[in-house]
């Protein structure tokens, strides 16, 4: 602590002489400033209207304008060389004159005086220098750029920030670099001593921010009273491998793994979207084969419930929804996503057809992807999410602040885009374009990045080639992420379409390691598959809440989720064995085979199905009051469970035992027995209410049962 | 996805500008409220909508001396603010004006419905990037609710720019709707279904409670005892003989029924007024129809052909919110309670072949009342056909910044989008200095 406080006395000392000798660099001094003390962030001057009459570019990106408004701008009252304290960009952020932003910056500390000395001295802006890299030490070790950092609690280490320059200069930054905690309760960072320490257990992330170099640091914070203990860790799977290493380095023991019957339920609501019926429990239960689990999923992937469900999955995944230029395309491209999960395609192959789709919509084909997007902008924003992992959307009004996306690289794709008659016969057209605002004229066709197409006319399939080849698409990773947060509700990387720099996965190499073998074996979705649900993670007991498995970042529980509405009514369907139609006028099938999602059916609105057209992040609008109200006094729930013709009433007529009748209702709907607590409440409920009609009883246990979060939820 | 039980996360609210750059905008924690509360003067506000864009020359702003084709078919008539006059349609108005406030100079650029009436019910233009928030969601997402009832209720129904935009979904209006059978309001599901009763429901609540004992343990270990699930919520909705009495307007006297008038819109002014009483923080009345392209006498007047008493739209706006007003301020509640008319624009200035008039945003007057304005105060005006503001021009922002204001929530507040954006309760509006007391 003395040594690091006097280092940093030294080093006023020097630094502060050095501003008075040396020129000032506006780009690398003066802007890193401004962005360290958050002027250019979003809600302040960084806006995209700015803040008070005074727009900087975001995150100062764009030097150049940003000197101008600075320099020039406002009669130059900004800076006022003749008398530098009388500038208003050092009046403003010490709150001498008043500062809607508040005073952050002190008078004469040392950001303060660096604008000061750049003023002084003329408030150039000299393109001397040019930056090469940044250079991160931990603890006075050069840091290599993918290592993350072992930070246990109670300790600190020191974190040096050196800017390394064309000219073969090097200069400690630590005083002008953006240190950014995405998580404030994670971690701390001491601006004055650079000392970081953790403030729990777990993950963390650290952002470095310098002009336009960002890094991402991982920070591991292991458990301290727990020393892991290893015993339910029996891994052979790639995924488990890289988990446990991970779960090690933090010292945390995994769950074991769940009950047979759990897994069943678990897996095949999330291969077929439905639960096992009694016979199927009982059946899998009683073979005593070591490897039933594998051969059952080799059995519910070559079923064609798969290929339905899937087909479901992937179609809402590219929000499918009827287009009037086609009223055939929706069902035509159904079809052609139905062959495609059946045969088994290269999903490589699925998404080259898709993005160079051309021909008639009406005719079994991938051409009616091209009216799943509104107009050119947006089908670059969808294929950038769905395809490399990214999301451009920023950049249509500013370059992405937290991404390497220009808004160069968000026009040039949507003008590609803009070549495509969205009609019920898909063609390229070799005129139409889309305005670049930063320009004012019409956009040039680009690859994301920056190149320029070597071909003419149809450029689709080189952007299918840079999709695939390309590193910094992450086409591979990307469909990786997204299968597997289908299993375990979050991704490595989250959000599932938000693959950048500042967004780490919480385990790289895993992800890493799943992309590579993806692709070596030719992009086969079911061989990805099947390594995520033969893993011991996958396998395991889930946590108590559906909350903990997303936050469960170390994997340490197996997956919880909360069940999309249409599975959910397919799910009650089969336990109340409902005759009841699912649309508003439909005939009699299952909520996963509809194959337009926007079909009317207010019993799937009110249990909140995606109807939004992105990425079905977001349920409807439905308040989630309404529907407790619903699932309370509602018909959904209530017309199924005391219809005469439905399971309930139909068993109640046999008469069985009560304690097998519980058996039987519990099996149904959780894949479980009753345990004593259970079984203890309700018999005591039936004793007491022998006055009454019992079958009310049984009744109100089924809605309680439907209702609960074992049913509720897949664990 | 289906997420029944959901608890009401804590608001946190964040103090601006405490460390600048440290997890700024980049919080992972989506819904983050930095506020500076304010002096709160309007404690509930009721929003009625005109949807389709009522016509600022049939109401607030009449033409009496402009020419035929502007000045319409109705005569003026004299207010209780002396030299103020209004259409003739709306005696009741006429005769209340000194307890209320008119804005007959707001503008804005935005003359398709959709997109206008985005900016009005957020305050926001329109943007592909993202849905803003309303101000009922806005005002849920900030406040912290003592009413039993939700914080944020649409009544008939609402347009989806006046739900919770990019904040969760729980922020939505709770919706009252319509009962197409019987023309009135009531809210589903809230009355057991057939053959459930107390008894049953509470069996059915300790079954419920058996099955879920754990997750209910953690919830309650881990969350602060005030904030309550959902279905406890529904439970006590359900239960409680209270909350379900807010919706019975048939305790209400014959007089008030007649006085508020038996249409729909009487029925939700009605209503709202309970609610208030209930410390229902926002309530959005939605009134269909006012896109009056056509017969302007028979839609705005008349209600049906040959009608001898009118009961088109304006008189039963005129008898309902009249009624309202005077309602409230009876119950000493007018002066914590913020009642708003306006639609999305208003009308053109001259009348079309069918008798009707088209869009028309560049000016249109917008009615206010209570919650800590001035009485008997009319801010602004248009030219001589009504065409364009003549002094005093106000934006759909400077409107959204004054009603936030008056509900207590400074537009400096900070709202966070779910990548990451802070975004201010509101970017562009000035407060209305002059409308308030």
């Amino acid at each position: 602590m003395m040594r690091g406080g006097l280092a940093f006395l030294l080093y006023l000392w020097f630094g502060s002489l050095a501003f008075a000798s040396e020129p000032i660099s506006f780009d690398y001094e003066v802007l890193p400033i401004l962005t360290r003390a958050g002027c250019n962030s979003g809600s302040c001057h960084g806006a995209a209207v700015g803040r008070g009459g005074f727009h900087l570019s975001l995150w100062g990106s764009n030097p150049r304008d940003d000197y101008a408004a600075i320099v020039r701008e406002f009669e130059g009252r900004r800076v006022d060389v003749a008398h530098p304290t009388a500038s208003l960009i050092l009046k403003k952020p010490t709150g001498a004159i008043d500062h809607e932003g508040g005073a952050i910056l002190d008078e004469n500390s040392v950001p303060w005086k660096i604008l000061h000395a750049w003023i002084e001295q003329g408030a150039q802006r000299r393109r001397n220098l040019q930056l090469k890299e940044i250079e991160i030490s931990w603890n006075q070790q050069i840091l290599p750029a993918t290592s993350p950092i072992t930070l246990p609690l109670q300790t600190r280490g020191t974190l040096d920030v050196t800017a390394l320059f064309l000219s073969t200069e090097s200069k400690s930054i630590n005083h002008l670099v953006a240190i950014q905690i995405p998580d404030p309760s994670s971690l701390k960072f001491d601006t004055t001593t650079q000392q970081l320490s953790a403030l729990r257990p777990g993950i963390h992330t650290l952002i470095v921010r310098y002009c336009d170099r960002i890094q991402t640091l991982q920070i591991l914070t292991p458990n301290t009273h727990s020393p892991s203990d290893t015993s339910n860790v029996t891994a052979s799977n790639t995924i488990d491998y890289w988990l446990d290493q991970r779960r090690e380095a933090l010292r945390q023991t995994a769950a074991p793994l769940a009950p047979e019957a759990s897994q069943l339920r678990r897996v095949m609501l999330d291969l077929i979207g439905r639960a096992p019926t009694p016979q199927e429990l009982s059946d899998y239960l009683t073979d005593s084969n070591p490897d039933k689990y594998q051969i059952n999923i080799d059995r519910l992937i070559s079923s064609p419930e798969y290929v339905r469900f899937w087909t479901y999955r992937w179609t809402r995944i590219f929000g499918l929804r009827p287009n009037s230029n086609a009223p055939q395309g929706l069902h035509s491209f159904y079809q052609w996503m139905q062959a495609q999960i059946a045969d088994g395609t290269a999903w490589d192959q699925v998404a080259r057809e898709m993005i160079t789709a051309t021909g008639d919509t009406h005719q079994q084909s991938p051409a009616f992807f091209m009216l799943l997007a509104n107009d050119p902008r947006q089908q670059a924003e969808q294929f950038s999410r769905w395809f490399i992992g990214a999301r451009l959307e920023c950049a249509n009004c500013h370059d992405h602040p937290l991404d390497r996306w220009k808004q160069d690289d968000y026009h040039g794709l949507a003008a590609v885009f803009a070549r495509i008659d969205r009609k019920q016969m898909v063609r390229w057209l070799d005129r139409g374009a889309v305005t670049n605002p930063r320009t004012g004229l019409p956009a040039i066709p680009q690859l994301p990045g920056g190149s320029r197409f070597s071909s003419s006319g149809d450029v689709r399939g080189e952007l299918v080639q840079w999709m695939l080849e390309h590193p910094d698409s992450l086409f591979a990773k990307t469909i990786v992420n997204r299968v597997w947060s289908q299993f375990f509700g979050r991704g490595l990387v989250e959000p599932v379409d938000d693959m950048r720099l500042t967004n780490p996965a919480t385990h790289p190499q895993l992800l890493e390691s799943l992309a590579e073998s993806f692709k070596s074996h030719q992009y086969d979705l079911q061989y990805l598959i099947r390594q995520v649900v033969l893993s011991d993670a996958y396998r395991r007991q889930s946590p108590a809440t559906t909350a903990d498995s997303r936050s469960d970042l170390t994997y340490n529980f197996g997956p919880r989720k909360s069940l999309p509405a249409d599975v959910l009514l397919d799910l009650i369907d089969d336990a109340t064995g409902s005759q009841l139609p699912i649309a508003d006028a439909s005939t009699r099938d299952r909520a996963v085979a509809l194959e337009d999602p926007t079909t009317p059916s207010s019993t799937l609105d009110t249990l909140g199905r995606c109807v939004r057209s992105e990425t079905c992040a977001t349920p409807s609008a439905t308040s989630s009051l309404t529907l407790m109200l619903h699932w309370i006094n509602g018909e959904t729930l209530n017309d199924r469970i005391a219809n005469d013709k439905h399971w309930l009433k139909t068993m109640l007529q046999e008469n069985l035992p009560p304690a097998e009748m519980l058996e039987r209702l519990y099996i149904r709907t959780l894949c479980r027995s009753p345990n004593p607590t259970e079984q203890q409440m309700f018999l005591k409920s039936l004793a007491q209410e022998s006055n009454s009609d019992s079958s009310l009883i049984w009744e109100d246990l089924f809605w309680a049962l439907l209702s609960s979060k074992d049913f509720l939820d897949n664990r | 996805m289906l997420s029944p039980f959901v608890r009401p996360s804590r608001r946190d609210f964040l103090q601006i500008g405490s460390i600048p750059l440290l997890g700024l905008g980049l919080s992972t924690s989506h819904l983050r409220a930095s506020s500076t509360q304010n002096e709160i003067k309007a404690k509930s506000c009721i929003l009625i909508w005109l949807d389709g864009g009522p016509s600022h020359l049939e109401m607030f702003d009449p033409k009496p001396n402009a020419p035929r084709e502007v000045r319409g078919p109705f005569q003026s008539i004299s207010t209780s603010i002396p030299g103020y006059t209004v259409s003739e349609v709306m005696p009741n108005l006429a005769r209340i004006a000194d307890k209320i406030c008119v804005v007959r100079s707001v503008t804005s650029p935005l003359g398709e419905h959709n997109i206008a009436n985005h900016y009005l019910l957020t305050g926001y233009q329109p943007t592909p990037a993202l849905a803003y928030p309303s101000f009922g969601s806005v005002v849920s997402h900030v406040r912290h609710s003592e009413s039993h009832l939700p914080a944020y209720m649409a009544l008939n129904e609402y347009r989806s720019t006046a739900g919770a935009g990019f904040l969760d979904s729980k922020h939505e209006p709770f919706l009252v709707p319509r009962d197409p059978k019987t023309n009135t309001l009531s809210p589903k599901d809230l009355a057991f279904y057939p053959g459930l009763n107390e008894a049953r429901l509470r069996r059915r609540k300790e079954f419920l409670e058996t099955l879920d004992r754990q997750e209910r343990q953690l919830d309650s270990d881990r969350s602060s005892a005030s904030s309550t699930t959902a279905i406890d919520q529904a439970y006590r909705m359900t239960l409680n003989q209270e909350t379900r009495r807010a919706f019975q307007l048939e305790d209400e006297s014959p007089q008030t029924h007649t006085r508020y008038g038996d249409r729909l819109l009487g029925q939700c002014c009605l209503l709202a007024r309970r609610l208030v009483e209930r410390n229902v923080s926002f309530i959005n009345i939605h009134n269909n129809d006012w896109d009056t392209h056509a017969d302007l006498v028979l839609r705005l007047k008349e209600g049906y052909a040959g009608a001898k008493v009118g009961v088109g739209l304006i008189p039963t706006l005129d008898q309902a919110v009249s009624a309202l007003i005077e309602d409230l301020e009876a119950r000493g509640l007018l002066d914590s309670t913020l009642v708003v008319a306006m639609g999305e624009f208003g009308r053109t200035p001259k009348i079309n072949s069918t008798g009707g008039r088209d869009h028309w945003p560049r000016v249109f007057s917008v009615m206010m009342a209570g919650g800590g304005l001035k009485k008997g105060y009319v801010h602004g005006s248009s030219d001589r056909t009504g065409e364009s503001p003549l002094d005093s021009p106000v934006t759909p922002a400077d409107l959204a910044c004054t009603i936030y204001h008056l509900l207590g929530i400074s537009a400096e507040t900070t709202l966070t989008t779910s990548d990451g954006r802070p975004i201010r309760v509101n970017q562009s509006g000035h407060i209305i200095r002059e409308l308030i007391a």
